[in-house]
This record gives structure tokens, sequence and C-alpha cells, in this order.
């Protein structure tokens, strides 16, 4: 998990409306899952490595988005695929067999794949404030029906305020902490479940000790210091949004076959 | 109570539930299993199913998964979270409130576990539009048992450590406030109006 702030890449994705940037996030990720032609495909993937090189994305997110990815969803299918495969050919019970060809089914994984990093790209590009702001406007209608979205929003500012000034420091902490349980590492959470129960517990003891200090900045900050958004159209949104309609109308061509890539 | 004091502890809770979870990598795991973690953030829900009402159980662990998502990038990651996470504090919940004579932390743990774990293999076989997913569910549930009972065994012995103290009970209080004298906090389970334990 990356602690660092959000806020300090200055880069052209960054510098984008993220209200703008959603939509077009959105359909952008919804796109894949109509393009059939592999031409449209790879159109999709070189404007999204395009982004990638643009919004300056480190490898450390990228090779954490594939392997998040890779070990919720695909590692769970191809055990699944491998097992019912196993299944089917030992025991000859047709029930078992598994219907959908493979490449249908690579073919759902990749778009999935691009369906999630575009949600990687919109989150890495995207200041955290000017994240919160969008999300209390997207969440009006909640808001219609009484909940107090904005004093969530807040109190999730909190947090991630708190962790901020606190991980590294309970990181700390806690590895004196764990040195001092047992020499043998290995195994620490078998042997010292009692131990990592007490670390915990003096975690908390100690972090409540803020708890005054934290309700004192909850009473102080008003929901407008931590996160406003509002609607910005210039010359940057303009040119994201022709560059999507130009890719759109490339992929169009593409699908409906006047042009053949 | 106060909205922003009740807010403060909910911040607390949420912050140590992320930080429990991140020192997770530093606990060495003998045998890893893809898709299979400790879940130690599951002790900060068991204690706030021990001490809150369920709507602040529940704040607590959708303002986790969000906090989470964000810092982690995963908008996806998000669903698996969020369904996992309110269906296992929902179910513990039910049981701890209405079958603690039953059923020990350990086991309302080992219960969260199997109901995250189910939830989250669901929500990945509807995305994939694949019940083949569902083969790996023996594997989770297996996994959870184990977790269920590791994390079970701590929050166990950190929420008996809390009543000890009296800690989560003295803070609920406002500040400068003096609190009406509480029975204590066994199976019996009394709550004020707000359903603070």
């Amino acid at each position: 998990m990356n602690l660092k702030p959000m806020d300090k890449d200055n880069n052209p994705l960054v510098k984008l409306d993220a209200g703008v940037k959603l939509v077009l996030a959105v359909m952008l990720s919804i796109i894949p899952f109509f393009c059939q032609r592999q031409g449209s495909f790879l159109i999709l993937v070189l404007f999204l490595g395009f982004l990638t090189v643009l919004a300056r994305v480190s490898l450390r997110t990228l090779r954490n988005s594939i392997l998040s990815y890779g070990i919720i969803v695909i590692f769970p299918y191809l055990f699944g695929f491998l097992i019912s495969w196993l299944t089917a050919r030992y025991s000859a019970n047709s029930l078992f067999v598994y219907e959908q060809g493979f490449s249908a089914m690579a073919l759902r994984l990749f778009r999935l794949f691009l369906f999630w990093y575009v949600g990687t790209l919109y989150l890495y590009s995207t200041p955290l404030s000017s994240l919160l702001g969008v999300l209390d406007k997207c969440l009006f209608p909640l808001k219609k029906l009484g909940v107090p979205i904005s004093e969530y929003l807040k109190v999730l500012m909190c947090v991630i305020e708190n962790l901020k000034k606190s991980g590294s420091e309970v990181k700390n902490k806690f590895q004196e902490k764990k040195a001092s349980l047992s020499g043998d590492h290995k195994s620490l959470f078998i042997l010292n479940i009692k131990g990592i129960a007490q670390i915990i517990v003096s975690f908390l003891v100690d972090s409540f000790q803020n708890l005054d200090q934290i309700q004192e900045d909850l009473d102080r900050i008003k929901v407008e210091d931590l996160y406003t958004y509002r609607l910005k159209v210039a010359k940057p949104e303009i040119i994201a949004v022709g560059c999507f309609l130009a890719i759109n109308l490339g992929l169009y061509l593409i699908e409906t076959g006047y042009w053949v890539w | 109570m106060n909205k922003n004091r009740r807010y403060a502890i909910i911040t607390i809770l949420v912050t140590n539930a992320i930080l429990i979870s991140l020192l997770e990598s530093l606990i060495p795991i003998p045998i890893p299993v893809p898709g299979v973690k400790l879940g130690l953030a599951n002790i900060i829900t068991l204690i706030a199913i021990a001490f809150l009402p369920l709507k602040d159980v529940l704040l607590i662990v959708v303002i986790r998964c969000v906090v989470v998502a964000l810092l982690t990038r995963g908008v996806m990651m998000l669903a698996f979270s969020l369904s996992g996470g309110l269906l296992s504090a929902l179910g513990m919940t039910l049981v701890y409130r209405s079958m603690s004579r039953f059923f020990s932390v350990k086991g309302i743990s080992i219960i969260g576990a199997i109901l995250h774990n189910t939830a989250q293999l669901t929500v990945a076989s509807l995305v994939l539009g694949q019940l083949v997913v569902l083969y790996y569910l023996p594997v989770l549930l297996i996994s959870a048992v184990v977790t269920g009972f590791i994390t079970g065994t701590i929050g166990e012995i950190a929420i008996n450590e809390l009543r000890k103290k009296d800690f989560l009970k003295a803070n609920l209080a406002e500040p400068a406030v003096e609190e009406p004298e509480q029975v204590g906090l066994g199976d019996g389970e009394e709550q004020n109006e707000e359903g603070y334990r």
C-alpha cells in the first residue's frame, strides 16, 4: 500500500478535471466489452499505454495492479478450470465438462483487466481532494435520502491524514515489539498470539490518547477545507474529450469493417 | 453522544484496522496460499461488534474498504472487499448479538471469515460469469477456518483486555461529563440508548 500523498503529482492527467475524467474513465472501461476485433484491442492497449506514460505510473503500481488482478480473478478461475477438466477427464462424467472455450474466457479476462486497469489509472492520476469532491457530488441521491455523505467523507479524509502521520511510526513500534517477543520469527504468530493481541491492544490504547485531538479536528475542520469540486472545462479537458472521440471513431471504423487493421 | 466524538472513535478504529492489516506483511505465514491472508483487520471489526452499535460497525467496514481501495488504487477491489466485509460484519454481529451463548469470539470470527471468503468468491464468479470459479471455495473455506481461528483468538484476548481496562467504555463517554454507572459487558450485553456497550 502506498501512503504517499497522491496530490503531489504534477502532470497533464492530474490537472484534468476530476469529473470530466471520471466520465471518460467510466466510458473507456466499458468500451472493451463492445469490442470484438483484435485491432480494436490493440488500439485500446496502445491508448492505455500512452495514458500510463503520460500519468507517469510507477512500475510498483503497475505490478501491484496486475498482481492483485491475478490473485483475485485469474488464479481462482484457472484453479477451477483445472479441477473441472481433471474431474471430467477422470470421472468421465459429462456434468463436469467445462463448456466455454478457453479463447472466449481469455477474451473476457482481458476485457475485465482493461476495466480494472482504467480504474487504477483514474485513481492514480486523480488527487484525493478532487476525488472526494467528485464522490461528494456523485453520491447526492444518498444525501437526499439523509445519509451524511459529507460527514463520512470528512472521516475518511481524517483516517488518511492519521495514516500518513502514524504509518511509519507504528511499523517501527511493531517491529521493536515483535523482536522483543520472540527470537524465532517463523513461529511468531503461532507461539505468540497473546503477544500480538497485546501489541494490538497497546496500539489501540495509544491511539485513543489522540481521541480528544481528533474530535477537536473534526469539530474545527469544515468539509470545504478538505475538498471542493467545481466543474472546470478548459483547454486540457477539450483536448481529452477530443482524443477520446478520436479513439472511439477509430474503434467504430475497425468494428464496422471500414478500416481493416 | 456528540456526533464528532463518535466519528473520532470510528476514525481511530479504521486507522488501526488499516495499520494492523499493513503489519500483516511483517508476520510470516508458513504455507502461503494465493488469495489467502490472515485478515488481522477483522480483529477491529470484532472489537467494534463487541462495543459499538451495528450502524457504526458497518460504517467502519465501509470506510476501511474505501480507504484501502483509494490507497491501493483498486476500484474493482472495492467490490470484492465491500461484499466480503459487509456480509461478514453483518453475519458476525447477528451471531454475536443473538447466539453468543453458543459461539465464542473464535467461533464468530470463523463464521465471519467463511462469509467473507464466500462473498468474495461469489462476486468473482458473478464478475466472470463463471461458476467454475467456485471450485476454489473449498480451499478458501479451509483457510477461513484457520485464519478465522487465529484472528478470533487474538480478537478474544484483545476484547477481554479492553473490557478489563474498561477502556472503550471510558472513551465512549463525553470528556468532562460524568458517566452514569453501567453494569458489566458479559453475555447479557447491555446497551445504552445509542447502542453503545
